[in-house]
């Protein structure tokens, strides 16, 4: 069953179950504490940053998919379960706050399910410790501590070093390979996103171009080579709000599908994926066309009616298929 | 297509005041009432004249929110110029300048030139920040200024092609070394006066009198 939906994305009317199902409810959240964090929002904050950020989601709402109008306001009818969220998250998480991008997975959540569903996946989401759901690597790594803590990268090496040397037997391991390891592939990568932390960013950003050398040379040699390409700029828009703001909101629920069955690996296929669909425009482009290109991949994907989902997606689930011991293989080359 | 020049500029400033409404209105010539938001970085980028050269600019569009600011600091860093927007409706904008400018300053080459651009101007009605007060600021900080409205296309161009005037006149003088990328500027394929003058850079005059 879920290599059929793998394939062809879980069918719309149980989407939101299975979403739900997947993501699970790891901080615990209930009816009544997002009562009381509905209460806390009608209360002046006293805090600078929470004040200046719950000010901002009412300025983001309406430039969040301004073509749709069911989270406009004041009628969409979306558009106050939409602010509540946003809002209570700020309240739940007064240290991390609103930051921008987080408005385009709220929508897409609301989309598919009720409010308080889509709250509890949304934290549950951005929170849990455990990201990556391939069964084995999951009944193995358990819940490291603080994985999900921005501080992530050193705080939690150790947890991931243990479960590195439970999955990979004797062979030995650098302390360098065990914290790219849970950099790039066991930790939940949101709240490092959000936060804006920068080396675990870098680190992100320098191995999507080792997966781009690895599964198509031609385009790294132009992106990266010749053109010296800024990777971050698309990885942070692309990996902050799993792509919902920048491809259609089918494709996005598809590719959310992936990422809840399929964790952090899908996120690699569904970048490579998306670059090797486009090879043909971004081979031939320039340094500016390019950049504009990727910055701007939603207006490029609406321009092109053409949009193929199925060897999109073809592309994603077939030619960039990754395994865990790829993952590995590649995960060692960012020591060189 | 070649060009003399090339200038990279950064647009900064608080969120939802239009950078990204001006950029598109400078690189597509339209105008977006309701932008979607920049996670990040977007890029742009269009070829003007000055003088008679062809120049390429690239044009980094930053998020305004607090939280992009570390990201957002590294495209400071080789960048000849910068657009520094308030909207003239919301006083607050105006406000964070000096936060703005302080950032900007420490973190970019002294060389880059700052443009201060009070945005919206076609909504006068609702200003909470007179052209004066601009200007003043403008005045005590050593920075150009214009207003500007992104919906109307007033000063847009204007706004872009000063600031690259200025840069032009400071690689004329001698101040911008465009021998080093990380000032912003780098010199194109274009032939300019002469076709000769390729196998004698005009880099070399300006890069004398700025190491004498």
């Amino acid at each position: 069953m879920y290599k059929k939906w793998y394939k062809n994305g879980i069918p719309s009317p149980l989407r939101s179950k299975m979403w739900v199902a997947s993501l699970g409810n790891e901080l615990q959240i209930t009816p009544g504490l997002y009562e009381i964090l509905k209460d806390k929002t009608n209360q002046p904050s006293t805090m600078e940053r929470q004040c200046s950020s719950i000010d901002l989601i009412s300025v983001d709402l309406s430039r969040t998919f301004p073509a749709l109008q069911f989270f406009q306001y004041p009628d969409g009818p979306y558009y106050q379960p939409f602010k509540t969220i946003l809002e209570c998250y700020s309240k739940f998480r007064p240290d991390i706050g609103y930051v921008q991008g987080m408005s385009y997975m709220v929508a897409t959540l609301l989309l598919y399910m009720d409010e308080y569903d889509a709250f509890v996946c949304f934290c549950n989401l951005l929170h849990r410790s455990k990201c990556n759901s391939n069964p084995l690597a999951m009944s193995l790594v358990g819940t490291p501590a603080g994985s999900a803590s921005s501080s992530a990268t050193t705080s939690s090496a150790s947890a991931a070093s243990v479960v590195s040397s439970i999955l990979f037997g004797p062979k030995k391991r650098t302390a360098e390979f065990t914290s790219n390891y849970h950099t790039l592939y066991t930790s939940n990568h949101f709240i490092p996103f959000f936060t804006m932390n920068t080396d675990y960013i870098d680190k992100n950003v320098k191995f999507v171009r080792i997966l781009l050398r690895e599964h198509h040379a031609q385009l790294y040699k132009h992106l990266v080579v010749d053109l010296g390409v800024e990777f971050a700029v698309i990885i942070i828009d692309w990996f902050l709000t799993l792509f919902s703001k920048s491809l259609p909101l089918d494709v996005v629920a598809r590719i959310w599908d992936g990422y809840l069955v399929h964790g952090r690996l899908y996120m690699y296929s569904c970048t490579m994926g998306i670059l090797i669909y486009y090879q043909k425009e971004l081979l031939s482009a320039d340094y500016e066309r390019v950049m504009y290109f990727l910055t701007h991949l939603s207006t490029a994907t609406n321009q092109f009616e053409t949009l193929d989902v199925e060897e999109m997606f073809s592309i994603i689930n077939t030619d960039c298929r990754l395994s865990e011991r790829r993952i590995n293989k590649y995960i060692r080359m960012m020591e060189k | 297509m070649s060009y003399s020049y090339l200038f990279k500029y950064i647009i900064i400033g608080d969120t939802g005041v239009g950078k990204s409404c001006l950029l598109l209105q400078f690189t597509d010539k339209r105008f977006q009432p309701v932008h979607d938001l920049t996670i990040g970085v977007e890029f742009g980028a269009r070829m003007i004249n000055i003088d008679g050269k062809q120049v390429k600019l690239q044009i980094w569009d930053t998020a305004g929110q607090e939280s992009f600011r570390s990201i957002t600091r590294s495209y400071y860093r080789g960048a000849a110029g910068a657009l520094l927007v308030y909207d003239i409706t919301r006083r607050e904008t105006f406000h964070h300048l000096t936060t703005w400018l302080e950032d900007a300053r420490r973190h970019s080459n002294s060389t880059m030139t700052i443009m201060l651009v009070g945005n919206k101007c076609d909504l006068d009605s609702r200003r909470a920040v007179s052209y004066e007060e601009g200007k003043k600021f403008a005045q005590q900080h050593d920075l150009i200024f214009l207003e500007t409205s992104a919906k109307n296309d007033e000063n847009v161009e204007e706004a872009f092609n000063y600031t690259a005037r200025i840069i032009n006149e400071k690689i004329e003088k001698g101040i911008i070394d465009v021998t080093n990328e990380m000032n912003g500027v780098k010199v194109g394929n274009a032939p300019t006066a002469t076709t000769n003058l390729l196998e004698k850079p005009t880099t070399s005059e300006p890069k004398g009198k700025c190491c004498g």
